[in-house]
């Protein structure tokens, strides 16, 4: 029975403590902790980021002038179109000219009656010296010959002037173009009266084309004289060409609060049509920026924040910083980051400040 | 040794009642098996146990508002109402610009009956202040059937053949596939409703003084639906109609407009396409391309297996006439893996008959064996019925209470069939020794079984998910272990009078190699009944020690070999980033050899193709991958591919392969929330906290559920200098949103479909940021004015979704826990530092514990509640049985002891205790008591014949050994088959391990306690 007891003691004892090993052999060793993922960084440097502004506008011309008669009278014939190119004495339209025809005629008779009666009045002139020189005629009548003489012959000279005026009036029959150009528009067509001065034809310079912008107040402060503006039509984006800044209108429309901008384009393209609708942008200097991709924006405590990785620790410091603006697919930043930091472009939602990473091997 | 057989006596005895009604019991015994055949034929098969999902979505949307105003004047206001739910559990919303959903969620021990009824509350409450909502509103909408499940999914991919027309031959499909009976809904997945856009570009309109309002009244005024009136004559009416009606965009396009005395046509103004919605909806794509899906449920009435194979039937007749281009795949497939599933669980079943046939056999001989084989049979008959009787079906947990409840049904008819073998061996007729039986062991027996009902009281009662989850295993062991006793007073008899010999040899217990080792043992164990019962409760203690070194789980992942990838990009992602990480991943899955095949959805959440899954909402930011692997090893090999890659290659994506789960939905398994009124501030809080749950090694992936910003652009509208010109704050919100989002105008109809006419700019402009800056805005006069003139930029953030939880402003923090660890063990390792971080935070922002933890914590609590009930009933019948306090605090006093053979089962393998090993730890109690009442009783009617105490004991130890070891044996070999399974590995080897244990204590460490007790008791008697 004892040796039986003390059996039954080891096999109790031995069971226990079999027991406890194995307990004690089940204690939780932690598992390896996971390995620090890799992040995409990149390094920043300050960059001069200026900020495009484009607005639509048209193509104008630069010079545009509506030409008319300087008669009245009727339209007897229109020689051009909107769209003739004209060259300088090119006529673009004549009046009925039977008036300033007899005018004229009126006036050539009037000279050769000027003519006659001067003539008249030179021999009897000639007659009274002679008279007077063989003392037959009084002087009295010697000058009174002299005076019908001058003033036959002034009266010539007025005959002439007033025919050379009627010559001109019948030239004022005729529109002649006076610069080189496109015909815009027409104003007046054959048989319609009208008067000195009426458009009849809008030439403008064929060539010399302006880009016109209305620019709001917040903008015009940035316009400077001389700044290149890049053109593009709307239509066609890929017809561009490069213009100058030429004229600002010093006073606002009253409507629209927005001044008119000139800018010449001395290289326009002819598909660049008067009237088409046009983009114009000019990039107007900000200030230095530092870009990232807009993926390495985060927020701290409300406020736009970006990850930088230390690198002396290698952990990732929650860093605020003030937004400039974004852009398509990046975000520029004002202040708050240092060129030369290493910024965290991916991932950064899943990311906690202080958390230790490796850096993304270079690809 | 024979004692001739008592008088008849005048109580009613049922067996002996069967035994003299033979054809009544014999027509009862053919009725009970032919209705246990039918009902097995009925029963509805599943995977998993039904169970209701508690949760309801309320969405609203309000179009323009800032998330700032939705919060507060729409999320907040609804949320307040719906406070008043009847079992409210707490409200989780999140709020999107303009977009507020509402998660309600009930108590986890609501009845599901009452869920329906709440549901309508909800709608109800939701109506009542609808009128109170701001204009613009639209909504309320709300889906109570979020507990839908879709278990059939085919997926359509087409080849020169357009969506249109593609979606047009689905919708035909569905229509002949809601004729097939018992179906419940088809719905269309990843269908994008076709669109006209109609795209003008600011700056031309602007160029040609054209106000594109004046455009898009043109196109109203042209499309709409006017009458035309009827001319009413004296005796017939002849109507009118005016035609305009646009019929497509080809009649759009050839649209004159008259302005400022000009013809334009309109095509000259913008342009017009007809395309796929855009931006889209969710995306549905199938292996690698793009498909449409058709996601089928069955209604509650249909049984399962017959439901899929009409569908299959019906589906590859469709298939059949699909024209070449449009190929169909089966993505999902419920019927298969039900089917594969119950096939395995009626394996086990038929393998754990096998085993307990044996044990019988071997044991109790070949007649006496044959008698409870044949109980068997009858006994699962009557199950049958009454599972069906009482609505529970075939699925994982009541399959494996059926082959749990194996073990111990047998106990009843060995008992009955030990008792009648006794007293036949005496020398007594069948009829007599079956009268005896009923005597002595029918009552007792009852105690013993309910005794053992009672341990799984806990199950049945349990008011939690998980509970409910596994209710059925207490339905189906209380109906069996019921069954078995009946089978075992009324059956039984009736059989071993059949089949038991006339006489048979007397057969001493004692006798035998094994009686006489047992013999040994219990003469050692009583000679030093102090030292024994020192070395088990030392054990005991010991044991104690080491439960708390076993790893605690919710539920074991399931076995099914599928994975879901879920991939989470910044809550400001497009949908078009989303489709394009998806692709990624699908660029991974594609030329994987383990990968049977994949569906993706992007966009939303999957579908919920079986019940217990954590389905997501639809989000923009997420896309989810159904990942069908070949093998549960091939699942687990891409599954370490796939977070390789994650690693590597993902940077912007919150990626995790996870199986698919068993038990109520969890989803991530280690979840704080951080909660307060600033949501800026939490997100820094949970930040750290992130900090610091990443600082444990077994912790991965950690990650948030909101905080990260969106970019705004602010418009800061000078009102004054905006009202000189005409214009007003709606007018530059309305111009903006033409251009960047599109506006819808008017409908095109097209046959049975509205098609939706958007305008919108051009895309060139709609994709760049310089366009805001940049732009012009035609006034009413048609006078374009430069945006700048009357606003000023400036660049910020905001919030692109704020979740709520009851109220207040919450970012849940989420982790993985590494393979092999579980979330358990690292909270409770975690909780010191975190309730130091919670204290430190200041008034009014707080950290909850969520995820597994949570929910476990919830199911243990609702175990918990039951306890006293449990323990009173069992009080209560020991009581009734064995009429004595200090018998009853011995037998009570034996349950603990199942914990040493526990623990020692569970930590050396590492092997972690789930939810349902839990419950079968506290049901083994009731098997342990049962079997030392069986012996206590024994050693009671032996002292009542006149024994002294240690012959009684001695001899009804001997006595009781075998039919004890033999319904220990029976129930232990019984798990074996069930040990292989993922769900009730943990809980047979907990059960074995105790089982085993507690039978050696109970034939060493019972008798001699009850040699003390009752020494003590006689020495006082003699005192006296």
């Amino acid at each position: 029975m004892q040796r039986d007891g003390r059996r039954l003691t080891i096999i109790a004892i031995s069971a226990l403590a079999g027991l406890a090993v194995l307990a004690a052999c089940q204690d939780t060793t932690p598992p390896p902790p996971a390995a620090p993922r890799p992040v995409r960084t990149m390094v920043v440097d300050l960059r001069d980021r200026a900020e495009t502004i484009s607005q639509t506008g048209d193509i104008r011309p630069r010079y545009e002038s509506d030409l008319g008669f300087q008669i009245n009278g009727r339209v007897a014939r229109r020689f051009v179109d909107v769209g003739a190119l004209v060259n300088p004495g090119d006529v673009l339209a004549i009046l009925d000219d039977s008036d300033v025809v007899n005018e004229l005629k009126a006036a050539e008779a009037e000279v050769l009656s000027a003519q006659a009666s001067a003539q008249v009045a030179l021999a009897a002139f000639r007659r009274q010296q002679q008279l007077f020189d063989k003392k037959i005629a009084a002087q009295a009548a010697l000058e009174n010959a002299e005076a019908v003489w001058k003033s036959a012959e002034a009266k010539q000279q007025a005959a002439i002037a007033a025919r050379e005026n009627a010559v001109n009036r019948r030239n004022y029959a005729e529109l002649v173009a006076t610069e080189a150009g496109v015909v815009t528009a027409i104003g007046a067509n054959r048989g319609q009266v009208v008067g000195a001065g009426q458009m009849v034809a809008r030439v403008a310079s064929a060539d010399a084309r302006d880009a016109v912008f209305a620019v709001p107040e917040r903008l015009i402060g940035g316009a400077a004289m001389g700044m290149p503006v890049h053109v593009g039509l709307v239509a066609d984006p890929t017809v561009t060409t490069l213009g100058v800044l030429r004229e600002i209108s010093p006073a606002a429309d009253p409507v629209t609060r927005s001044y008119r901008v000139r800018v010449t384009l001395p290289n326009a393209p002819a598909a660049m049509t008067f009237g088409a609708t046009i983009n114009g942008t000019v990039t107007l200097g900000n200030g230095r920026v530092i870009v990232v991709p807009g993926s390495a924006i985060t927020s701290s405590f409300g406020g736009p924040a970006v990850f930088v990785v230390d690198p002396d620790t290698a952990r990732l410091i929650l860093q605020p910083v003030v937004i400039a603006r974004y852009e398509d697919g990046v975000a520029l930043i004002r202040s708050g980051l240092r060129a030369g930091d290493r910024v965290v472009t991916a991932g950064v939602s899943k990311l906690r400040p202080d958390e230790t990473v490796k850096l993304e091997p270079a690809p | 040794m024979t004692t001739p057989p008592p008088e008849k006596r005048a109580a009613f005895n049922l067996s002996s009642w069967a035994l003299d009604n033979k054809p009544l019991v014999i027509f009862l015994m053919l009725a009970t098996l032919i209705a246990g055949l039918m009902s097995f034929a009925r029963l509805s098969r599943n995977e998993d146990p039904p169970f209701t999902i508690k949760t309801m979505v309320v969405s609203v949307s309000w179009p323009g508002a800032t998330t700032r105003d939705t919060t507060l004047l729409l999320t907040d206001r609804i949320e307040q109402k719906l406070e008043e739910t009847p079992w409210l559990d707490h409200l989780d919303s999140y709020t999107r610009p303009g977009e507020s959903v509402v998660l309600v969620n009930l108590r986890d021990d609501t009845p599901p009956a009452e869920v329906t009824k709440i549901w309508y509350q909800v709608r109800k409450k939701t109506g009542d202040i609808a009128a109170t909502l701001p204009n613009g509103v639209q909504g309320p909408f709300f889906d109570d059937e979020f507990g839908d499940t879709f278990g059939i999914i085919y997926g359509f991919t087409a080849e020169g053949f357009s969506d249109r027309e593609l979606r047009g031959r689905l919708d035909q499909i569905r229509a002949d596939l809601l004729r097939t009976r018992d179906v419940g809904k088809v719905n269309l997945l990843g269908v994008q409703e076709e669109q006209i856009v109609v795209e003008f570009s600011p700056k031309r309109l602007a160029s040609y003084g054209l106000d594109v309002q004046a455009v898009v009244r043109a196109i109203q005024a042209q499309n709409a639906v006017a009458p035309a009136g009827v001319i009413r004559l004296s005796d017939e009416q002849i109507g009118l109609s005016v035609s305009g009606a646009l019929a497509s965009e080809a009649s759009l396009s050839s649209m004159t407009l008259a302005v400022n005395g000009r013809f334009l046509p309109l095509t000259d103004l913008v342009t017009i396409k007809r395309i796929a919605a855009d931006p889209p909806t969710p995306l549905f794509r199938v292996n690698g391309k793009k498909a449409l899906g058709l996601a089928i449920s069955m209604s509650p009435t249909g049984n399962l297996l017959e439901f899929s194979a009409a569908v299959k039937a019906r589906m590859s007749r469709i298939a059949a006439n699909l024209p070449h281009g449009v190929d169909m795949t089966l993505v999902a497939d419920q019927g298969a893996v039900v089917k594969e599933a119950v096939d395995g669980f009626v394996k086990v079943l038929a393998e754990a008959i096998v085993i307990v046939l044996a044990v019988s056999f071997v044991s109790l001989g070949a007649r006496a064996g044959l008698v409870v084989t044949c109980s068997i049979p009858l006994v699962l008959a009557m199950t049958f019925t009454g599972m069906e009787l009482a609505g529970v079906g075939l699925h994982r947990v009541s399959l494996g209470a059926l082959i749990i409840a194996l073990g111990l049904l047998v106990d009843d008819a060995m008992i009955t069939v030990e008792a009648m073998v006794g007293r036949l061996e005496r020398g007594w007729d069948r009829h007599s020794a079956a009268s005896y039986a009923w005597d002595t062991t029918a009552f007792p027996m009852l105690t013993g079984t309910l005794v053992m009902i009672a341990g799984f009281l806990p199950v049945g009662f349990a008011a939690s998910s998980a509970g409910e989850y596994c209710f059925s295993l207490f339905m189906v062991i209380l109906i069996a272990l019921i069954a078995s006793w009946i089978v075992a007073v009324l059956f039984s008899p009736l059989i071993g009078a059949w089949i038991l010999p006339k006489t048979m040899a007397a057969h001493r217990a004692g006798e035998g190699q094994f009686g006489q080792m047992l013999q040994k043992r219990l003469d050692q164990a009583l000679a030093r009944p102090g030292v024994t019962l020192g070395g088990a409760t030392a054990a005991l203690l010991l044991a104690c020690v080491g439960a708390t070194q076993v790893q605690e789980q919710f539920f074991p992942p399931s076995d099914r070999s599928e994975l879901l990838v879920s991939l989470n990009l910044p809550n400001a992602a497009s949908i078009d980033a989303t489709e394009a990480e998806a692709k990624k991943l699908e660029a991974l899955l594609q030329d994987d050899p383990d990968v049977a095949r994949f569906s993706t959805y992007v966009g939303a959440g999957a579908i919920r193709f079986y019940l217990p899954m954590d389905v997501l909402l639809n989000n923009d930011n997420i896309a989810q991958t159904v990942v069908v692997a070949k093998s549960l090893a091939a699942r687990d090999a891409i599954k370490a591919r796939l977070e390789a890659a994650f690693r590597d290659n993902f940077p912007d994506v919150v990626a995790r392969a996870s199986p698919l789960e068993l038990g109520p939905p969890v989803g991530w398994p280690l979840r704080y929330r951080v909660t307060g009124p600033d949501i800026a501030k939490v997100y820094g809080y949970a930040r750290d906290l992130g900090g610091l749950l990443a600082g444990d090694n077994a912790v991965r992936d950690v990650n948030f559920t909101a905080g990260d910003p969106r970019k705004t652009i602010d418009i800061a509208v000078d009102q004054t200098l905006a009202r000189a010109i005409g214009l007003s704050s709606e007018d530059i919100a309305s111009a903006l949103a033409q251009i960047f989002s599109g506006r819808p105008i008017t409908a095109v109809r097209d046959q049975n479909r509205l098609v939706l006419v958007k305008l919108r700019g051009e895309n060139v402009e709609r994709s760049s940021l310089a366009t805001v800056a940049n732009l012009q805005i035609t006034g009413a006069d048609g006078r374009a004015t430069p945006l700048r003139q009357i606003a000023t930029l400036s660049y910020g953030l905001d919030d692109p979704i704020i979740w709520r939880r009851n109220r207040q402003p919450v970012i849940t923090v989420q982790a993985d826990a590494a393979p092999n660890v579980q979330p358990t063990t690292i909270t409770a390792r975690l909780q010191p530092a975190i309730d130091a971080f919670a204290a430190k935070l200041p008034d009014g922002y707080s950290v909850e514990l969520g995820g597994a933890v949570e929910e476990a914590a919830k199911g243990n609590d609702s175990i918990v509640a039951v306890l006293p009930l449990m323990i009173g009933v069992m009080i209560t019948l020991l009581m009734l049985q064995l009429r004595s306090f200090s018998r009853t605090a011995l037998a009570l006093a034996m349950a603990p002891f199942g914990l040493i053979g526990v623990v020692a089962a569970l930590l050396p393998a590492g092997t972690p205790m789930g939810f349902v090993a839990q419950l079968g730890v506290i049901a083994l109690a009731g098997m342990i008591i049962r079997n030392a009442v069986i012996l206590i009783e024994e050693v009671d009617a032996n002292i009542a014949h006149g024994a002294t105490v240690r012959a009684a004991v001695v001899a009804a130890t001997q006595h009781r050994a075998r039919p004890i070891l033999l319904t220990a044996s029976a129930a232990i070999l019984g798990m074996f088959p069930i040990s292989q399974q993922i769900f009730w590995g943990p809980m047979a080897y907990a059960i074995i391990g105790g089982l085993a244990v507690a039978t050696v204590l109970t034939l060493s460490m019972l008798p001699a306690a009850l040699l003390l007790l009752l020494s003590h008791v006689r020495h006082e008697e003699v005192l006296r």
